[in-house]
């Protein structure tokens, strides 16, 4: 696959802060990336950074080729920003247009192509108000459209659902979905709504304090930390977690629910019946745990905070 | 960079700034208008009132016109020039376009230069029409005035350029708009407010030219670049009353003292003030706004808009 994007020790610092540390990665072509952290990670300097909109203290980038922040890469790049703003005298029609032409259309094309996406998104009866005027959702709707309106290889979208209710996420995702895979676009989408991330991504980028803490396809993810959990619950929890322990089990008690590490997972479940058996508990729940973006953001961003605070 | 140029001299036309003009404007037409009017009945030569027309004219424009007027516009326009859209956010997504940071202050400053330059013309347009519906004048004051209005078009362009570069400067330098535009705020009511009344009472006092204070009377060195710019067509002269009036707002004549018989029959002989020289003067400032307009390129090249 080629490679669309590549980023090598990338940094960024404003004064004495570090916000983007040794930053390197690359985003191959068609697929869909997740960029997840926590607030002041460094999500928006990366995107702002790929974009152009800030100069990087240190490192170096291109976009198939083009230095980052050239004409030619932003040619090929769409940006949504978490809090898109709009010129108050502009209706949606005439923003759209503005930011059309500006991609390089003309003004006809800039024209069809509003038209077409403002019918996507559901904008059609908005289309001479002011946008600064718009909901949040609508907002976040012309955010993505001025960014795709140009047809981009590349869709860089920063929180594109966030602060909007349920359907409207889900109305904002759908859409995305379909153009994305209509078009083969390459996207880098940071949310902090992992449920609905993991909907859509392909891989997984997780960053920390200006580090990348975790860069891999989401079906290795899965298949790497699935390996290891099992969730179990029965009817005395502390004497199962003592006895898994005893055994040389990493375990622990969380809520109602015993959470193992095991090596073999096979040889784990025989243990935990073979004792439930001879015990005469109940046995509530056995099951492999899914690893969810949550559950890996969880272990690998807030386990990281937790051994800081220790 | 068309597109940002056309919004940006587009976005200076609007519901408050067009009516304030035209009515400067109009104001100024009916004053000329009416001082015409007034001479002409008394029979004067071709030349005195030509030469009084042209006085008169040029207070207004210096004053009025390019001066109040169009100070106002372009320090309202360039002093938010980068700062709003910095200030609302709009930057990063106009970035985030194949518009590179040279387009982008080329565009935004043309565009405010060639709104400017649009309304200074029409401003003089308005004058001219309304003295010549008013007046009536003869052909050849008319191609007078028509001379010294191309002039006075060279001299707006000229203020335009240096209110526009220390706008554009400013707003590369602010977050927001208003603090630019309090600096500007805070010359044009120098120029036009406060150095003439200081200048009336350090002159009284016998300090202005003791201590240089042309050097920074900012109304005198305008008056002076206006000069160089009126002297193309000839050097101004009037009535004594009429120079003084004149010499209030632009400090441009001093009286000098003569043969008694010469004073005693005109009142007083004004020639023009040469504390500074006026090719130092436009080549200063002309530098200085060839700087202020590089400055403000690279502080946008250089700027992290995030």
């Amino acid at each position: 696959m080629d490679k669309i994007i590549e980023i090598s020790h990338l940094n960024k610092k404003f004064g004495d802060f570090t916000a983007i540390d040794d930053l390197s990665f690359s985003l191959e072509s068609g697929k869909i990336y997740g960029i997840i952290g926590p607030n002041g990670a460094g999500k928006s300097t990366t995107m702002s950074l790929l974009m152009g909109l800030i100069y990087p203290s240190q490192g170096t980038g291109t976009v198939k080729n083009f230095p980052l922040g050239s004409q030619e890469a932003k040619q090929i790049m769409g940006y949504s920003p978490e809090f898109p703003s709009f010129y108050s005298d502009m209706n949606c029609l005439e923003y759209l247009v503005y930011m059309g032409t500006l991609s390089g259309l003309t003004y006809d094309e800039a024209i069809e192509r509003t038209k077409e996406l403002i019918k996507e998104f559901d904008l059609e009866a908005h289309l001479f108000k002011k946008v600064n005027k718009f909901s949040t959702g609508m907002k976040k709707k012309v955010g993505l459209i001025q960014a795709m309106i140009h047809d981009p290889e590349i869709l860089l979208l920063d929180e594109p659902t966030a602060n909007l209710d349920p359907t409207s996420r889900m109305e904002i995702i759908d859409t995305l979905k379909r153009l994305v895979t209509q078009k083969k676009m390459t996207v880098l989408i940071s949310s902090h709504v992992l449920t609905e991330l993991e909907m859509i991504i392909d891989h997984v980028i997780m960053i920390n304090k200006g580090r990348i803490v975790l860069d891999q396809p989401l079906s290795q993810v899965q298949e790497v930390f699935n390996k290891e959990v099992l969730l179990v619950r029965c009817s005395d929890n502390q004497m199962m977690e003592a006895y898994l322990a005893k055994q040389g089990y990493d375990c622990s008690l969380v809520k109602d629910k015993i959470r193992i590490k095991a090596g073999d997972k096979n040889l784990c479940k025989q243990t935990i019946v073979e004792f439930i058996y001879h015990n005469h508990l109940t046995l509530d729940l056995l099951q492999e745990e899914a690893v969810t973006l949550e559950n890996l953001y969880k272990q690998l961003v807030e386990g990281e905070q937790n051994e800081a605070h220790i | 960079m068309k597109h940002i140029f056309n919004k940006t001299y587009s976005k200076m036309f609007t519901y408050v700034t067009m009516p304030i003009v035209v009515a400067a404007s109009l104001f100024a037409g009916y004053l000329l208008a009416g001082d015409y009017l007034d001479v002409v009945t008394r029979n004067p030569t071709f030349v005195y009132l030509s030469q009084r027309l042209a006085v008169m004219y040029c207070m207004l424009t210096f004053v009025l016109i390019a001066g109040l007027c169009i100070w106002m516009i372009v320090a309202n326009t360039s002093s938010g020039l980068f700062a709003n859209e910095l200030h609302e956010g709009t930057l990063r997504l106009l970035l985030s376009k194949p518009v590179s940071r040279y387009e982008l202050v080329v565009g935004k400053i043309g565009g405010m230069l060639a709104g400017a330059m649009t309304y200074l013309g029409i401003s003089l347009l308005i004058v001219l029409g309304i003295f010549t519906l008013r007046a009536q004048p003869d052909q050849d004051i008319l191609i007078y005035l028509l001379k010294y209005t191309f002039v006075f078009m060279l001299y707006g362009a000229f203020v335009i350029l240096i209110a526009g570069a220390i706008g554009s400067f400013l707003s590369t330098c602010f977050k927001k708009k208003v603090p630019a535009l309090l600096v500007l705020a805070l010359i044009g009511f120098l120029i036009f407010g406060i150095i003439p009344i200081a200048r009336t009472i350090t002159q009284s006092l016998g300090v202005y030219d003791k201590m240089h204070l042309y050097l920074f009377d900012l109304n005198y060195q305008f008056a002076l670049i206006f000069n160089s710019f009126t002297q193309l067509i000839g050097q101004l002269s009037s009535s004594a009353g009429q120079i003084e009036v004149y010499n209030v707002f632009t400090n441009l004549f001093k009286s000098v003292p003569t043969d008694i018989d010469i004073t005693l029959s005109s009142g007083s002989l004004m020639v023009l003030n040469k504390a500074l020289s006026s090719v130092i003067v436009v080549g200063g400032y002309g530098v200085l706004t060839a700087v202020l307009y590089a400055l403000s390129f690279r502080r946008m090249k250089l700027k992290d808009v995030s």
